[in-house]
């Protein structure tokens, strides 16, 4: 009886000397700077708990020092590794405990998952290879975004901003309609995360919720059957991470996640530029085959409506579309125009003419609800059968083009027919404007000059010059030829005999980038320009490939980049 | 400037090797599935013979920086009834995490491998063969 007393209240003693050892400790974790201890304090605090316990446990009360002892000296250890850290970080103070105090947080937390729901999960690269030009500029949008703040990491509150940057994207359409503003976001992330004090120069790296919004966002692609990621997909993504500081942010201007959810739906299922707000449910609905639409399809479809409206005219025809085709002067479908022998100018005036002036300025009109007449229902199953002759699993502006020049009736065929256009003289305009696209693409690489290597370099640059457009740059040193190919970066091209090859890898020039060539390669595959059979290398710097040339001899490649002059 | 976002990805592992003692630890320990703090800290110094021993400072200061790499994330909280009854943060291995961990644990049997080969271990090597470095900066 004694005996139980007597241990209870040693048990008593113990509980309230952990307790006060605990409040000590909580006192020494304000030597941690704050990031850390906002993240992780309490946690702290539970660990040095248990290790007293633990300590005390075996050994009894001299359990406690030795538990007191390893703390201080972890605590000596370890406050000169966080502090420099804290300083280099420019990363605003708050974030961290910001999001962990987020309320969903402990509830959905269960649910994520890294993995893609097939099981593998996707490079970084493979995700943004399905991006479209817009949802890439979001990207760098919410790199600039992140510099303005003077943070040195895109978070999803950055990838918000730049959603609503990207004005003609349909996540920018969505927003907008939920009256989420450029300034409110950024006030809302000002007031939440605050501005680093310091210049972020350079390259600055997405945070892991980021990075699983592109995982997410690369998902919802999937499940829709987009064979391309948008920025509408960026945002169900957002949406559905749900934790981040976008999600707060969003929450803050009382808009609710489910209905971005809805509403971005609702634009993708109804067609490009058409946001409905109100009373849409008169709206006639969009064609099956809008769902294989690309985002530049999409796009001129919406600018097709919004020439319509801006005419107070209800229903968009083939010249509406062809007028928003020739007018996004980038385009295929215009590039095929030029490539055919028209002048824009020309078939614009000529539109305009059957159209009559717009009555409110392109940019000033509203989107809203335009219908569809006939001729463009037509143009669009044409377009889409175009877009199956062709093999494509998608219909671009190009398709469009194609199916406006095959409904003869309606203004647009009406227009390229008066202009002396026909549909195999169009067709074949429209795979030029393909290739010149598809070489332009190649010269996207921050990497000016590729060299590749290779024992037969006469063949190789002739096969090159043939196959590719590439125009002779003129040889330079014996055994090197420079080839630069139509618009794009300029080709080095070495012959090399085979013992050479190992010995003269060691001088290849620093900062070279795999990816890069590996694009130019599996285009060159695309193309049929190239088989790449086996990989040999796979060092940081250089890969080695196994080519046959247009004789079936084998041609060993190294290829490797130069960095641009900066 | 965003074509940089094609190119991020697979190259960076062997950028962030070696890693730091404390750090690759911590992925060994996670490498058989979820654990909370406390019990990160136990298997680490089970695993190391008791030499290496993870304060909080250190233990969290390095899974923190982990958590911002993407080597682990935070799995689903829940109390741990052998402790007590309150809600303990669990985290676990990321893919990317896991590679990562590969990757070091390659490195060092390459080196363990030249040591071998050099008549300075003799036969198959016990245990991680990290010297008692305290800590280990990260």
């Amino acid at each position: 009886m004694t005996g139980y007393g007597r241990r209870r209240r040693r048990r008593a003693g113990q509980c309230g000397m952990i307790r006060l050892y605990l409040r000590i400790y909580g006192g020494l974790l304000w030597l941690y700077p704050p990031s850390l201890r906002r993240a992780h304090g309490e946690e702290m605090r539970q660990l040095f708990r248990d290790t007293l316990r633990d300590e005390i446990a075996r050994r009894g009360p001299p359990g406690a020092l030795r538990a007191w002892g390893a703390t201080l000296a972890d605590l000596a250890a370890s406050l000169p590794r966080e502090w420099p850290r804290e300083w280099r970080q420019a990363r605003p103070r708050i974030s961290q405990g910001w999001i962990r105090s987020y309320p969903q947080h402990s509830r959905l937390s269960g649910q994520r998952h890294r993995r893609s729901p097939a099981g593998r999960e996707f490079t970084m690269q493979e995700k943004f290879e399905k991006f479209t030009e817009r949802a890439r500029k979001v990207l760098s949008l919410a790199q600039e975004e992140a510099q303005r703040f003077n943070h040195n990491y895109i978070g999803t509150e950055h990838l918000l901003l730049g959603l609503v940057r990207e004005r003609d994207g349909v996540a920018a359409m969505v927003l907008s309609n939920l009256d989420v503003e450029l300034e409110k976001v950024r006030g809302a992330v000002e007031f939440i995360i605050g501005r680093g004090d310091r210049l972020v120069l350079g390259e600055i790296g997405l945070t892991p919720r980021a990075k699983k919004v592109i995982e997410l966002a690369v998902d919802e692609a999937r499940r829709l059957n987009h064979h391309y990621v948008g920025t509408e997909h960026i945002l169900l993504g957002l949406v559905r991470e749900g934790e981040g500081i976008a999600a707060g942010v969003l929450e803050s201007l009382g808009v609710n996640l489910e209905k971005v959810r809805r509403a971005t739906l609702e634009v993708l299922n109804q067609g490009g530029g058409v946001t409905p707000r109100g009373g849409s449910t008169s709206r006639p609905a969009m064609p099956a085959e809008f769902g294989k639409f690309t985002e530049r399809a999409r796009k001129a479809l919406g600018d097709a409506m919004t020439e319509a409206r801006a005419r107070e005219q209800r229903e968009a025809g083939t010249g509406h579309m062809l007028l928003a085709l020739a007018l996004d002067q980038d385009g295929l479908a215009a590039q095929a125009l030029i490539r055919a022998g028209l002048d824009l100018a020309e078939t614009r005036a000529a539109l305009e003419q059957e159209l009559g002036p717009r009555k409110t300025p392109a940019d000033q009109t509203p989107h809203g609800p335009v219908a569809l007449d006939t001729h463009a229902m037509r143009m669009i199953a044409l377009a889409a059968d175009e877009a199956r002759l062709m093999s494509d699993h998608f219909v671009g502006p190009e398709h469009l083009l194609l199916g406006i020049i095959r409904e003869a009736d309606g203004l647009g065929g009406q227009t390229l027919l008066a202009q002396a256009a026909d549909l195999d003289q169009m067709r074949f305009a429209c795979a030029q404007a393909r290739a010149d696209a598809a070489s332009a693409r190649i010269a996207r690489p921050r990497f000016s000059v590729i060299t590749l290597g290779c024992l037969n370099v006469e063949v190789t640059r002739a096969f090159y010059i043939q196959n590719f457009g590439a125009t002779d740059g003129g040889a330079t040193t014996t055994g090197e030829t420079a080839v630069r190919l139509h618009g794009g970066p300029d080709l080095a091209l070495r012959a090399m005999p085979d013992d050479q090859v190992k010995a003269s890898s060691a001088a290849i020039e620093i900062g070279i980038e795999v990816a890069d060539v590996l694009l130019i390669l599996s285009t060159l595959q695309d193309s049929g320009v190239a088989n790449i059979s086996e990989v040999h290398g796979n060092s940081a710097a250089t890969r080695w490939f196994t080519v046959p040339d247009p004789d079936g001899r084998t041609v060993f490649v190294r290829a490797a980049t130069q960095p641009r002059d900066a | 400037m965003a074509d940089r976002f094609t190119g991020e990805g697979e190259t960076s592992i062997e950028q962030r090797l070696p890693l730091t003692p404390a750090v690759f630890h911590i992925l060994l320990a996670l490498a058989e599935g979820e654990r909370h703090g406390y019990a990160i800290m136990r298997e680490v110094a089970d695993q190391s013979g008791g030499q290496m021993r993870l304060g909080p400072g250190t233990l969290y200061g390095s899974l923190r920086r982990m958590l911002e790499e993407g080597y682990i994330e935070e799995s689903e909280a829940r109390p741990d009834p052998a402790l007590d009854d309150e809600r303990r943060r669990y985290y676990r291995l990321t893919p990317y995490g896991r590679r990562v961990a590969e990757a070091e644990a390659a490195r060092l049997q390459a080196l363990t491998r030249t040591a071998e080969e050099r008549g300075l271990l003799r036969s198959a090597p016990g245990l991680l063969g990290q010297p008692a470095g305290a800590g280990g900066a990260l």
